[in-house]
């Protein structure tokens, strides 16, 4: 806060110290305007109460010429009026416009001057000693606080990050910017004329005021974002350049002002380009830097804005369309975009915000040439023009617009959220054991944020917020769902704004809601198996109970029992939550050992899976059956003496099989002699699963049944 | 083992109180067979004691399982068996905690039932692959220091059976007698049973079924 106080302070005192400087000039008390002809100056307008007041003078008069008491006859032009004497084509020029300013300032300071009309009038006029403050033209003002608002933007930076070398050359650049509006300011306001050698060592300080801005912006856009280079060797070659431009003009070594100031200008601002165009590139893969460089370009091009409109019209004659004096204006801005860049203001905005700039600053442009056009080659009147200029921007830069803001897309995580929306409902509403919450809504995250990284870490907020300027977000858990974080979004070109967090936080909400659906409807569905078992119990199986009690005969009552144990079975299948494979396949195990033993079949059970597999009850039931039919098939009709099932896990790619080998060393079959139910019935039901059944047999040797059931890729299996 | 002298089914439907009457006049010859079709009469029957009694979870007025318990409860030396059709463990793991002495299946064959019957008596009871898996789970997550876990060989004959094994193939692949496999079963029946009303109801809390 020092520093910005000091600042404050130092800035009124130079105020005071200019503005002193220029009211102790001779004052007429009139406003001279430039004509374009060679009749001299026009007399806008009169100050109140001041000499050409009391002398009775009236606006509109073309001044010609003066003369001194002495006799002395002073021509003017417009080249005396000149705001800046630096835009003058040479030094030769220059000098003589400064020996004129002696001259000049000499007669008004040595007596009462007699002013020579173009209309042949004359007055006489005792200049006062000083123009009263009242009297300082408000663009005057206007300048000094532009002048302010340079000066504490560099300072501000530089008080919020004291220890890097960037704002360090940036508050350079600021100490230039404000030497070069306070010096134009004080000799832009200027009636007439200066005191000649005060006048001179002003633009001298303007002169240094651009070579400290050069200096300043060409030294931070090589340290900022990052370094271009750890040598100092950059750095020290730019300062050499600066000084040595500075002495160029300071002892007027070129010819002309082109050499001594505009094209070093023009070089500056290349080289500018170019160090910026190297910190484009490297910034390739870090968001933060390439947003925070992304502020900087809006400022340069409000540089060339100021040169396209300021310095290049006045310098080579053309009437610029702007004001130069208020185009003073517009190197604040500058300022403030270089500012926000290195403070990193809301970084995640700048992708819109720039577009949005660059798009309004075009379509002023387009409007600008137009006019412009139509004015100079059509040579239509102005205000007729302007109108047809806006008439055609509006019927071909409007649409263009509107076009190239949709096909672009810039609220582009809201577009991709429009494009994916079907598939998000779809996968959203398809969860199982094989595609579990947390993976579906990693993926949905894939898909709308193309990130470098989707990854599980701790994390408590009830929001999703994004964090390093929006490089990353992190999202809180639910359900089954862990806590994840995005990283580096559109693959590491973009940072997630506020807009994204919202949209994140709605589709977060959504998920829970489907989540809770899902699980209310798989309670209810749970809730509603338990009354149907309930049902088949109290109905049926006591009915069933009594009909194997009342059974007449041993085959009778076997069959009963085999309709009971499948009712059973059925009934337990229901009232359970969905069970694990492992523990249905011992409890197959336990059936299948059981039936086989009382066909006099010895069994040999492989099973090498070891996973905690999860499946649907239905899956589960389909599935039993299949191998309940198989090794029925087998005790029936095989005549083997021994079967051996083989259980095990196949992975291929990504995909997992479960696979059921049934090898008895029976008759074999060949393809007519066995039921056909038996075989359509075990193919069913696995192509209900999904799967395959496969027979292999060999007449007398034996026969072999594959049954297959994909279960969906690895990773999924695993986390279920 | 004490002789069955008398005995009572609790049973609500008619056709399994005839199956039942008939098993246990073929494996006790000369017993008392008494019938109750509720829990009410069953209490009412219970108060001269019995030595055996078979209990249907499933009756008009509640569940078989109250009259185990308080049976046990009272120390008194009946043996209780629960008659089900059902051999999975949501069905079968309260009636183990309440300290049933084992389990017949009621759809089973007549001799197939004595045979099973003889078996409990003999300390040799019955143990499904789903109640075995339900037991090893409930053993891990009691971290009582007062109740005993299960022995090693308990525990090694358990994961057998949870996988499918037949208790001949548990035998064999331990190295022991059929019966000696037979009654490790009735040492886990043991470690479920609880003595005191109290017990009871810890355990039952801490394994969820309250």
């Amino acid at each position: 806060m020092t520093i910005l106080s000091a600042v404050t302070v130092a800035f009124f005192l130079i105020t005071i110290v200019i503005t002193t400087l220029l009211v102790n000039n001779p004052w007429l008390g009139l406003q001279l305007n430039t004509t374009l002809t060679s009749s001299g100056l026009e007399l806008n307008s009169i100050n109140t109460g001041g000499p050409a007041d009391k002398a009775g003078l009236k606006p509109g008069k073309h001044l010609v010429k003066f003369e001194s008491i002495s006799g002395e006859v002073i021509t003017l032009s417009d080249v005396d009026k000149i705001d800046d004497p630096s835009l003058l084509s040479t030094y030769d020029e220059y000098r003589s416009f400064f020996k004129r300013q002696a001259v000049i300032d000499g007669a008004l300071r040595s007596g009462p001057v007699k002013l020579h009309f173009s209309d042949g009038e004359t007055a006489s006029l005792q200049a006062d000693a000083s123009r009263p403050i009242r009297h300082l033209p408000p663009i005057y003002w206007f300048q000094i606080i532009c002048a302010y608002a340079a000066l504490i933007t560099g300072f501000l930076v530089l008080a919020f990050n004291p220890n890097t070398v960037a704002p360090r050359y940036y508050s350079l650049a600021s100490i230039g910017m404000a030497l070069l509006i306070f010096t134009n300011a004080f000799y832009s306001s200027r009636e007439l004329s200066l005191d000649a050698d005060l006048f001179r060592v002003v633009s001298k300080l303007s002169w240094l005021g651009d070579c400290f801005i050069g200096w300043g912006l060409l030294g931070t856009i090589w340290y900022y974002p990052k370094p271009i280079n750890q040598s100092l060797f950059g750095p020290m070659l730019l300062g050499i350049f600066i000084i040595t431009v500075f002495f160029l003009d300071y002892f007027e070594i070129p010819e002309s002002l082109d050499f001594g100031q505009r094209y070093i200008i023009y070089l500056s601002v290349a080289m500018g380009a170019v160090l910026a165009w190297i910190q484009w590139q490297r910034s390739n893969f870090d968001p933060v830097s390439r947003a925070s460089l992304r502020w900087f370009l809006i400022c340069f091009f409000s540089v060339s804005l100021y040169i396209t409109f300021a310095i290049i019209p006045a310098a080579y004659g053309f009437t610029s369309p702007i004001n130069y004096n208020w185009a003073i204006g517009l190197l604040p801005l500058l300022q403030i975009g270089i500012a926000l860049g290195i403070v990193r203001y809301r970084l995640f905005d700048i992708d819109q915000l720039s577009l949005r700039i660059w798009l309004w600053f075009l379509g002023g442009l387009l409007v600008i040439i137009v006019d412009s056009m139509l004015v100079y080659l059509v040579k239509i009147n102005s205000h007729i023009s302007l109108s047809f200029a806006l008439v055609l921007v509006g019927w071909i830069y409007f649409p263009m617009r509107q076009w190239l803001w949709g096909s672009v897309g810039w609220n582009s995580t809201t577009l991709r959220l429009q494009e994916i929306y079907p598939e998000l409902l779809k996968s959203v509403l398809s969860l199982s054991p094989h595609r579990p919450a947390g993976q579906v809504w990693m993926e949905i995250l894939s898909k709308l944020f193309s990130p470098l990284a989707v990854r599980e870490i701790p994390f408590n907020g009830d929001r999703p917020q994004i964090f390093d300027h929006g490089l990353s977000m992190k999202v809180a858990a639910f359900e089954n769902v862990p806590a994840i974080e995005i990283y580096g979004a559109n693959r590491g070109k973009r940072l997630m704004n506020p807009g994204d967090e919202e949209m994140v936080a709605a589709l977060r909400q959504l998920f829970i809601e489907v989540l809770g659906f899902r699980k209310a409807y798989e309670q209810g569905v749970f809730k509603e198996r338990g009354r149907v078992a309930r049902d088949l119990h109290d109905d049926i199986a006591s009915d069933l109970l009594g009909l194997i009690y009342s059974a007449p005969d041993t085959e009778t009552r076997r069959k009963a029992q085999a309709i009971f144990n499948e009712l059973r079975v059925i009934i337990q299948g229901m009232e359970s939550h969905n069970s694990t494979l492992r523990e249905n396949l011992d409890q197959w195990r336990a059936d299948t050992e059981q039936r086989c033993d009382k066909a006099g079949i010895d069994v040999v059970w492989n099973d090498s899976t070891s996973h905690q597999i999860s499946l649907e009850f239905r899956d589960m039931v389909n599935l039993r059956r299949a191998l309940r039919e198989a090794v029925s098939n087998v005790i029936r009709h095989s005549r083997a003496t021994r079967l051996t099932i083989d259980i095990s896990i196949l992975v291929m790619d990504d995909d997992r099989t479960l696979s059921i080998t049934l090898n008895d060393n029976g008759i074999g079959f060949d393809a007519t002699s066995v039921s056909a139910r038996g075989i359509a019935n075990i193919r069913n039901r696995m192509s209900e699963l999904g799967g395959e059944a496969e027979w292999n047999a060999t007449p007398r040797k034996g026969t072999r049944l594959d049954l297959m059931l994909p279960m969906g890729n690895t990773q999924a299996a695993i986390r279920a | 083992m004490k002789d069955i002298r008398q005995s009572l089914i609790v049973e609500d439907l008619p056709a399994a109180q005839v199956w039942m009457h008939s098993i246990l006049a073929q494996s006790f010859p000369g017993v008392r067979i008494d019938v109750a079709d509720s829990l009410a009469s069953a209490r009412q029957k219970l108060k001269s004691p019995p030595d055996l009694v078979l209990v249907d979870l499933n009756l008009p007025d509640g569940n078989g399982l109250d009259i185990i318990r308080e049976l046990k409860q009272q120390r008194k030396r009946i043996w209780c068996i629960v008659t089900t059709i059902y051999d999975d463990d949501s069905h079968l793991f309260p009636a183990l905690i309440a300290g049933a002495d084992g389990y017949l299946l009621k759809d089973q064959d007549q001799a197939d039932l004595c045979l099973e019957l003889q078996r409990i008596l003999k300390g040799q009871p019955p143990l499904s692959p789903s109640i075995a898996r339900r037991v090893l789970g409930s053993f891990k997550i009691q971290a009582d220091p007062l109740s005993e876990p299960l022995t090693t060989r308990q525990q090694e004959v358990l994961k057998m059976i949870a996988q499918g094994d037949s208790i001949q193939t548990v035998a064999n692949k331990l190295g022991i007698s059929y019966h000696t496999a037979a009654s490790h079963i009735r040492g886990i029946y043991q470690r479920l049973n609880v003595g005191t009303r109290a017990e009871a109801t810890a355990k039952a809390i801490r394994l969820g079924l309250d």
